[in-house]
């Protein structure tokens, strides 16, 4: 019986000659011609990374719309539970629906920049603030939430883990979404005045609507971290945005338009950002800034650090280049405290 | 396990196999789990690995009582770990060539010596404090190729695949699902590179295509591991038995993977070459080899240490242990030869058994096994290679997966004060200082709470004649930690202009 097998086996094996051999490698290389010539014909579309850039939901738009109501640019609530403050900016902007559309894709960009930190330091943002809006696009039919971001002083699982946005945004039926590197795809920036060209996460730029979730912290060369830098996360070789930082950020702002600002004044980092870790350089506002104007955002949110929008050349170039408004008097400022 | 009648309708020989080739298989998907999730139980199932280390670091390695329960199993079951679980072993089994060896070499049984040979050199130099031969333990080649050869090379394929794939929009969404579920799980998140990494590809590629040769030309001849179990199979109560009947048919000299049943020895076998691997009991015809209890020692070969491989091996050990010391006495150690955290030079050269799960812990691809610049007694341990990859501030896992302590198990609050380097700014290459052009990336980078980093802002001239402010970086070496991050980030291209020295 044995002898059976082995001879079994050595015939069957003694079967697989040259010509076998030739057959399935000449079938290996149909397969990856067969592979390349369904990308070469689907790549028309998506070779060039260039997304329509959405319309940014601005007042302008609507004061042609005589039917439109009117809604401030700016909603500033304060002093309440993450998800309070949340709802009530949302809800002065003109609630949720006016962004979010039943079965729409939505992605939300928080700051989860430095790995290591849990909430308390102010360095990532808030965890409840972010499942809130989660949750908000969810009720409002969002056929999908999305939270990414990609933190720079570790792994991006210890990152969402550490800043505890992972645990609030699955309970909140949000998914976390690890941005993969195949994602990356060189874009055009049509507005840019220094960066024309840069490889930016494809997802973020097909969202129909992004939410930007950024914190507000102190940052030794962008001065103040806010929502523009935040946008940052959304791109590969952020590092080299260094050399001409404030017009590449303006410059991407350009580019990367979130339908919805909604900045993080929980806590706020004074000194030491945007990494911080020293509890003394955090001080607790209990304040959400909203908009869709994220230049308007950023303006107001200079205020938090005593500073004022001109101080900030990032801000004062994105002005400049039609991006936003930095005109806080000329701005409509909704500014409401809970409870009271 | 001795052999039962194989026409009887219960368990059989047939079955014995099988559950050899099952338990193969779990034993290398366990290999690979382990590996995965850094779990350093491999290494501490290893006595040898244990042993040097416990000479040469003087201390015993935690866990060793696991090293102690293997050993034991080996003088019951000889070598049987090589025939059932050792995933090299496994691995030279599945790619064994068989085929592809049309004429049988027979290669010389002097050459089973060497094995030996590497076995007491290893022991010996362990004695001088000195790790370095453990590189060629199969367990350290293993993990150190997985972690730096075949796990991020993996890794480049899948993406590469990915990124074609994702230019097909229906592929789009399941490639994006796939990417999320399974990555984590099977593959690095952030892109590794280990410029060495080849080094180790073709060491292992070497040894499998030593297969062509003779089969598990590896474990026969070269395996030090290997060695120390047949040591033990020498005395290990089961073993092989061939009785009376046998009528020289040779087929079991055929099918013997690592060669030693011999007709022209009356088809016996040497136990401390035997891997218990049982196809000996299915190829006999005649049901006359059978592993039962033996109680007397085996008898010694002319290729066993008795006389000359034992002086070649100590002298090899001495010699090799001294001639990698020779650099020492400058007390000129490689500036850039910065250790994990908490880890002393003396124990990456006497404690480090050089297996790389330190390598495949860090998240960041920081480690790197070093090569020759520390010298050839600090041969493949861990260095930090900040340019490479940073060292994570709130991570500890190198010092938690390290099987024998060479780099401290440290707390993570531990961890983020351990120093374990510091940085200079090279103020020829940084952009500010060299170039008047602005950059703070190591200050926004720099982990620690009160930044090491510190910026002073002057006013300079401009391109245009104009003047504007410039922040300036400069250390502050009390603060600096030496994680490397700044290293990392810093955008000069080429040589970075801020480096960490150890």
């Amino acid at each position: 019986m044995t002898l059976c097998l082995l001879a079994s086996y050595n015939s069957l094996m003694a079967e697989f000659t040259r010509r076998d051999f030739l057959k399935y490698a000449l079938a290996g290389v149909g397969a990856v011609l067969a592979a390349r010539f369904i990308t070469a014909c689907s790549s028309p579309q998506t070779a060039q990374n260039n997304p329509p850039m959405p319309a940014p939901v601005t007042p302008a738009t609507e004061e042609n719309d005589t039917s439109a109501v009117k809604y401030p640019d700016l909603a500033v609530v304060r002093g309440g539970e993450p998800e309070a403050l949340a709802r009530k900016a949302v809800e002065l902007l003109g609630g949720i629906r006016r962004f979010v559309k039943k079965g729409d894709n939505v992605i939300i960009k928080p700051n989860i920049g430095p790995a290591m930190r849990t909430y308390e330091y102010a360095a990532t943002t808030n965890p409840w603030l972010v499942a809130a809006v989660a949750r908000l696009c969810l009720e409002a039919g969002a056929g999908r939430v999305r939270v990414m971001d990609q933190p720079f002083s570790g792994t991006a699982e210890s990152g969402f883990l550490n800043s505890g946005i992972r645990e609030e945004v699955e309970k909140a039926g949000g998914e976390i979404e690890l941005m993969s590197r195949f994602k990356y795809a060189s874009t055009d920036i049509p507005l840019g005045r220094d960066i024309k060209k840069w490889n930016i996460y494809e997802d973020i730029l097909k969202a129909d609507v992004l939410i930007n979730i950024p914190i507000a912290k102190q940052h030794g060369s962008a001065l103040l971290t806010l929502g523009m830098k935040n946008l940052m996360g959304a791109v590969q070789a952020a590092q080299l945005f260094h050399l001409n930082l404030h017009q590449r950020i303006a410059d991407l702002a350009s580019r990367v338009r979130p339908t919805l600002t909604i900045l993080d004044a929980i806590r706020i980092l004074t000194a030491n950002g945007p990494t911080g870790g020293d509890l003394r350089d955090v001080k607790k506002l209990d304040t959400v800034i909203a908009g869709c104007d994220i230049v308007a955002v950023d303006s107001y949110a200079t205020s938090l650090f005593g500073l004022r929008p001109d101080d900030i050349p990032h801000i004062k170039i994105a002005a400049e280049m039609g991006l936003g408004s930095n005109d806080l008097y000329k701005l409509n400022i909704r500014e409401v405290t809970l409870g009271s | 396990m001795a052999a039962e009648n194989k026409s009887s309708a219960g368990w059989n020989t047939r079955s014995w196999l099988n559950l050899r080739t099952a338990i193969q298989a779990l034993a290398f998907i366990g290999f690979l789990a382990l590996f995965l999730n850094a779990v350093p139980l491999l290494m501490r199932l290893d006595p040898l690995a244990v042993l040097a280390n416990f000479i040469s670091g003087r201390s015993l390695p935690p866990f060793a009582f696991i090293a102690l329960a293997m050993t034991l199993l080996a003088l019951i079951f000889g070598r049987a770990w090589c025939g059932w679980l050792c995933p090299m072993g496994t691995l030279l089994e599945w790619i064994s060539f068989n085929k592809c060896r049309t004429k049988k070499i027979t290669i010389p049984d002097g050459w089973r010596s060497v094995k030996y040979v590497i076995l007491i050199a290893i022991i010996l130099a362990a004695v001088f404090s000195n790790l370095t031969l453990m590189i060629f333990d199969p367990l350290t080649i293993m993990v150190r190729t997985f972690a730096t050869a075949i796990w991020p090379g993996l890794d480049l394929a899948v993406n590469a695949a990915e990124s074609l794939l994702n230019n097909v929009p229906v592929f789009q969404a399941p490639l994006a699902r796939f990417d999320n579920a399974l990555r984590p799980l099977l593959l690095p998140t952030t892109q590794l590179s280990y410029p060495e990494g080849w080094i180790f590809a073709v060491v292992l590629a070497a040894i499998i295509l030593m297969n062509l040769v003779a089969e598990r030309f590896w474990c026969r001849c070269l395996c030090p591991l290997g060695a120390f179990y047949g040591l033990a199979g020498k005395i290990s109560l089961i073993r092989r038995r061939v009785n009376e009947s046998c009528i020289k048919c040779k087929l079991c000299e055929d099918t013997c993977p690592t060669g030693t049943i011999r007709r022209d020895k009356d088809c016996s076998s040497d136990p401390g070459e035997c891997i218990v691997c049982l196809k000996c009991m299915d190829s006999c015809p005649c049901s006359t080899s059978d592993f039962g209890p033996m109680f007397s020692p085996a008898k010694f070969n002319s290729y066993d240490p008795v006389r000359r491989q034992l002086f070649l091996g100590l002298g090899a050990g001495a010699v090799l242990a001294l001639l990698f010391r020779l650099g020492l006495p400058s007390k000129q150690r490689n500036p850039y030869a910065i250790r994990p955290p908490g880890a002393g030079e003396q124990d990456m050269t006497a404690k480090c058994i050089r297996c790389g799960e330190c390598i495949k812990a860090c998240p960041t691809g920081a480690i790197q096994p070093s090569q020759m610049d520390s010298g050839p007694e600090q041969l493949w341990t861990p260095v930090i290679v900040p340019r490479i990859g940073f060292c994570q501030y709130s991570c500890n896992a190198c010092g938690s997966t390290c099987p024998v302590s060479a780099i401290p198990a440290l707390s993570l609050a531990e961890k983020k004060s351990t120093i374990i380097g510091r940085a200079f700014i090279d103020r020829d290459r940084c952009l500010p200082w060299a170039q008047n052009t602005p950059c703070i990336v190591c200050e926004e980078m720099c982990p620690v709470p009160r930044k090491a980093i510190l910026l002073h802002t002057v006013r300079t001239k401009r391109e245009d004649g104009g003047t504007m402010l410039l922040q300036l970086p400069t250390v502050q070496a009390g603060r600096c930690i030496g994680c490397g991050l700044c290293e990392y980030k810093c955008p000069v291209e080429g040589e970075s202009a801020i480096r960490v020295t150890a």
